[in-house]
């Protein structure tokens, strides 16, 4: 019973959400290998050696996999995966684009977003939006997933591991890496910040959230968004939080003129601390908020700033 | 392949409490959820 998880990084840093997916993995199965796959990415591979839990990591340095394009990365996760009985990944925008393919691939339905493991075959996954959850059992020898992170525990450190280099399949091309246009920011990563705040439709445009990356910068959090925000387009959409946004679970999490629609809530209902301000009292997000406050966020926001020194 | 063996009701997350000013919002998150 050998797992295989599949490192999410960007070449640079090992994401944090690979500690909870470990979590995960070791409850699947007794021996978890890791797999790293991308380009100069060996410093990756030995961090995640020191993940606790992990026997062995699998590390293919190849330029082939800088990007994670879908198709090359799904064709070397499926010529790897001969050995192990399930495949793991974080369900990440990565993850969720090469995993389904892995499952195609090898002729098994995908079981995704788990969010509890019962026993080795038998998992939780939210359904409806979280509203409903889902206990399912897989009859299967190899099983192909998808972690929602957020709700497992981050592993421990341990000595490091044997890091084992493996070679490429041959790339088939089927696609090819143009360019991309990444939101730079010095803040920290949504689904890896400890703090969020996040504007919704009453931040009335995008030069207002301004506002909220003061109160973000004094306290180091991230900013997010609730999709009517990003449709209305104050903000880029890899601010989004909600179902089909991102999942966020922070030690904290300030909703700012967000009312609280349920798909948002599915995106970070499962946060610590929530603090909803809002200047309608009804609105939804007051039913699961920690800490209410009522008023206009333009005048609390500022107030919030200066509070905060 | 896959067989569903129950659907549940997730766990409620119950409403809290309602502050009156940002300084009352700021102290709760400092000294009672320890937050910030």
């Amino acid at each position: 019973m050998t797992t295989l998880l599949i490192a999410e990084h960007d070449n640079k840093i090992l994401n944090e959400a690979n500690k909870k997916a470990m979590d995960a993995a070791t409850k699947i199965g007794e021996e978890v290998h890791i797999l790293v796959a991308g380009k100069d990415c060996s410093a990756i591979a030995e961090e995640a050696a020191k993940i606790a839990g992990v026997s062995k990591v699998l590390l293919c340095d190849n330029p082939t996999y800088e990007k994670h394009m879908a198709e090359s990365y799904a064709d070397l996760v499926v010529e790897v995966s001969g050995d192990y009985n399930a495949i793991l990944t974080t369900a990440s925008t990565t993850g969720k684009n090469f995993m389904p393919r892995v499952a195609a691939l090898l002729d098994i339905p995908q079981i995704s977003e788990i969010i509890n493991v019962i026993d080795s075959s038998t998992f939780e996954r939210p359904i409806y939006a979280g509203n409903a959850i889902q206990t399912v059992k897989t009859i299967s020898d190899k099983k192909v997933i998808t972690v929602r992170a957020p709700s497992f525990q981050a592993a421990g450190d341990q000595d490091p591991v044997t890091v084992e280099n493996i070679q490429n399949s041959e790339d088939k091309n089927l696609s090819e890496y143009i360019s991309e246009e990444l939101t730079k920011s010095d803040r920290p990563e949504l689904t890896a910040a400890k703090i969020i705040i996040s504007g919704g439709r009453g931040m009335q445009n995008g030069e207002n959230f301004v506002l909220l990356e003061g109160v973000a910068d004094k306290l180091g959090a991230a900013l997010g968004a609730s999709r009517a925000a990003v449709d209305a387009g104050f903000v880029p959409n890899d601010y989004q939080v909600g179902q089909t946004g991102k999942v966020v679970a922070p030690e904290l999490y300030i909703a700012v003129g967000i009312s609280g629609a349920i798909q948002h809530l599915a995106g970070m209902k499962d946060s610590k601390v929530i603090v909803a301000i809002n200047k309608d009292e009804e609105a939804p997000i007051f039913q699961v908020a920690d800490y209410g406050l009522v008023a206009d966020l333009f005048k609390a926001i500022p107030d919030l700033n200066a509070a905060l020194g | 392949m896959l067989e569903v063996i129950k659907v549940s009701e997730p766990a409620q997350r119950e409403a809290g409490i309602k502050v009156e000013t940002v300084e009352e919002l700021v102290d709760k998150l400092k000294n009672e959820a320890g937050v910030i």
